[in-house]
């Protein structure tokens, strides 16, 4: 994990009463015209007890002024919610990595300013989580935006990973297991974060158990960076997870 | 069948040669068989296949030497149609089997199927195996690694496209093993694990399909044929009622009370599970299931879409056990079924086990099948509409009266008249007589 303190300050908090049972961490960019869908739909979860944490990434559109409107709305939603903004732009490894130091749920869900839950999504990987012991729990994803259709999502295995990544970062994972594989790390370029991230559990030998319902909706743009076709740094990510992991067997 | 998705054909396809005899002889057999079917489309093979129309050989020709073992597309949905046409209009009329011809004692039966190949075909065996038993046949279960019995009065190779091809079953690939067996084809016409096994069919003393369109199409190319469908045993222990779930790394996102869901005796609307879908993704599935998502996540459902693309093996995949797919189907109430593709057929291995179960079926509509009824014993609807009747069949007083009629109906029609031991008589008669 990066050594040095991330420059980064608190624009609005409040604290909870009690410890919260998940906490939820969107990671925002230039998504301003995204992220209040997204924040309505963690708003809107069956699961009680969620804390929220918006790390704002040094955006340049108006996205945290537009969290900030919603909280004012919304805050009440949430047992505890914190909002800080980093003061340069570090990246989607950091920006998480900071939402994670902050959180005070032993268990995170990931998010994406971007991206959108069905109501049951966190119950769900919660309930899938305790039942299983495991490091954390990820649902089938839905495709929508620019591509409709579903994600990759498959049970956790080692062999699996190994030709390419199937496990979105939009997943439930248990703060101490963050901690043992270090967070996430900044590649060569990114788009492959959550790859780098999964294939440290497997070498942690932490698991995390694949519930197969339609509960994680995941927007497609024209430029997604996540697969090896449209992510332009393919080939010297190849080499870089080569040399990280050796086991994988990418082509 | 398409369960699950298989493996892409590799360099592991059959040499033809590999069927000791005259090259010149089997590659007869296969335009014969072609020409007969009219499976064959000679413009559609150039316009898939633009390279063998550069090469200037006879399409036909090109496909008998290189485009069968590459796993080239060679008919379209129009031929099927036709042929679709012909078996519906009753043109085409499989021979019902003649009686048998010796008392049951005097059977031996040995069956094959690889021990590589996907864990349903193994399901399949098992099942014709305890339903030889339930008949009263001496019967036995081997793998590629074994030899052939020398005992055996019958030799049954199910999933021929997987046995003579993975592992040491190419060890079998031989005229003198294949002109005495009879093969129990599961793949669907139009794809390339038929046309892998193709080579072997035409050598077989018989053929066993799966599916009653392609034994009628297997007919009118010439080959000795019927439809066989394993269905009910109660010797096949994994399909057994389970009182609580085993815990299997499959299991491991369900909730206690699904889990220990006592899967005996109870009504619909108690199983904990609503829908539960189990396949391979297609672009067409894919659309399907997103399109349901903001309806269906409101549910507990299991839906398993995998793009696994290689056999479906224990070792690999946790889903790839008979215990799994028959605990699932025993705590959901709903079996959601749809196409891969455009080819709509009765998927019987996926729907039976649902009978088997007594989960309700909803899938699209399907081709016609002899014992069960769209309505009667499973429901159907079009695509778009299949989230408003799943809506219905749950939530409405109405609608679970409805599913409850419709699947205990399906349950006594598969338990009464679909049983393993008719399919192990169809397939000894099968063998019979010349």
């Amino acid at each position: 994990m990066n050594l040095f303190p991330r420059p980064l300050k608190v624009v609005r908090e409040q604290e909870a009463a009690n410890a919260p049972t998940v906490t939820v961490i969107v990671t925002l960019y230039n998504y301003a015209r995204y992220i209040e869908d997204c924040l309505d739909s963690i708003a809107a979860q069956t699961q009680l007890g969620l804390e929220l944490i918006v790390v704002d990434d040094c955006s340049t559109d108006d996205g945290l002024m537009r969290v900030l409107r919603w909280l004012d709305n919304n805050g009440r939603k949430f047992s505890s919610f914190r909002v800080v903004a980093h003061l340069e732009n570090m990246g989607l490894a950091y920006a998480r990595n900071s939402a994670f130091g902050l959180a005070s749920a032993q268990r995170i869900f990931v998010m994406d300013a971007d991206n959108l839950l069905y109501p049951r999504a966190i119950e769900r990987c919660l309930q899938a989580m305790v039942a299983a012991g495991s490091a954390g729990a990820y649902t089938q994803l839905e495709f929508f935006g620019e591509r409709t259709g579903l994600g990759d999502a498959d049970f956790w295995s080692r062999e699996r990973l190994k030709p390419r990544n199937y496990i979105d970062a939009m997943a439930l994972v248990a703060k101490s297991a963050w901690e043992k594989v270090g967070g996430y790390e900044q590649l060569s370029a990114n788009g492959w974060e959550d790859y780098d991230f999964w294939c440290k559990f497997v070498e942690h030998d932490l698991e995390c158990t694949y519930v197969p319902e339609v509960l994680c909706r995941y927007r497609t743009h024209s430029t997604s960076m996540s697969h090896t076709e449209t992510n332009p740094n393919a080939a010297a990510l190849i080499l870089e997870m080569a040399i990280r992991h050796p086991w994988l067997e990418q082509q | 069948m398409n369960w699950f998705q298989r493996p892409a054909p590799t360099k592991d396809a059959p040499d033809p040669r590999a069927l000791r005899g005259d090259g010149d002889a089997l590659a007869t057999a296969l335009a014969a068989f072609l020409t007969k079917t009219g499976l064959f489309d000679r413009e559609a093979y150039i316009t898939q296949n633009p390279d063998a129309a550069k090469t200037g050989i006879d399409p036909l020709h090109h496909f008998l030497r290189f485009g069968i073992q590459g796993g080239r597309p060679f008919t379209t949905p129009r031929t099927i149609a036709k042929l679709w046409r012909e078996v519906l209009r009753g043109d085409v009329v499989v021979p019902t089997p003649v009686p048998l011809s010796k008392d049951l004692a005097d059977y031996r039966v040995a069956l094959y199927v690889s021990s590589l190949g996907n864990f349903f075909m193994t399901e399949i065996a098992q099942i014709l195996l305890s339903g030889f038993q339930d008949l009263g046949v001496a019967a036995e279960l081997f793998d590629e690694t074994a030899n052939p019995s020398p005992t055996a009065t019958h030799h049954i190779v199910v999933a021929p496209h997987e046995f003579f091809i993975l592992g040491e079953g190419k060890r079998w690939a031989k005229d003198e093993f294949v002109s005495r067996a009879i093969l129990f084809s599961t793949e669907q016409i139009q794809t390339q694990w038929f046309a892998r096994s193709l080579v072997f069919l035409l050598r077989a003393k018989a053929v066993a399909d799966m599916n009653t369109q392609t034994a009628a199409i297997l007919h009118k190319g010439g080959l000795r044929t019927c439809t066989v469908q394993p269905g009910f045993t109660d010797k096949f222990k994994p399909f057994g009622a389970q009182k609580s779930l085993a815990a299997l790394p499959a299991f491991a996102s369900l909730a206690t009370q699904v889990r220990n869901f006592d899967a005996t005796k109870k009504p619909f609307a108690a199983r904990p599970l609503d829908v539960l879908f189990l396949g391979s993704t297609s672009p067409r599935r894919e659309k399907l299931l997103a399109s349901y998502a903001p309806k269906f996540s409101k549910l507990n459902n299991f839906i398993y879409a995998t793009r696994t693309n290689r056999p479906l093996e224990p070792v690999f995949n946790p889903m790839a056990a008979p215990e799994v797919t028959a605990g699932l189907l025993q705590r959901s109430k709903i079996l959601l079924n749809l196409h891969r593709d455009e080819y709509t057929y009765f998927e019987w291995w996926r729907l039976m086990q649902a009978f088997w179960q007594g989960t309700l079926v909803v899938t699209e509509p399907c081709f016609p099948h002899p014992l069960y009824q769209p309505g009667v014993h499973f429901l159907t609807e079009a695509p778009r509409h299949i989230p408003h009747l799943v809506d219905w069949l749950l939530s409405s007083k109405d609608g679970q009266a409805k599913a409850e009629e419709i699947r205990n109906r399906a349950s006594d029609q598969f338990r009464l008249n679909a049983r393993a031991s008719s399919a192990a008589r169809e397939l000894l008669q099968l063998g019979d007589a010349r």
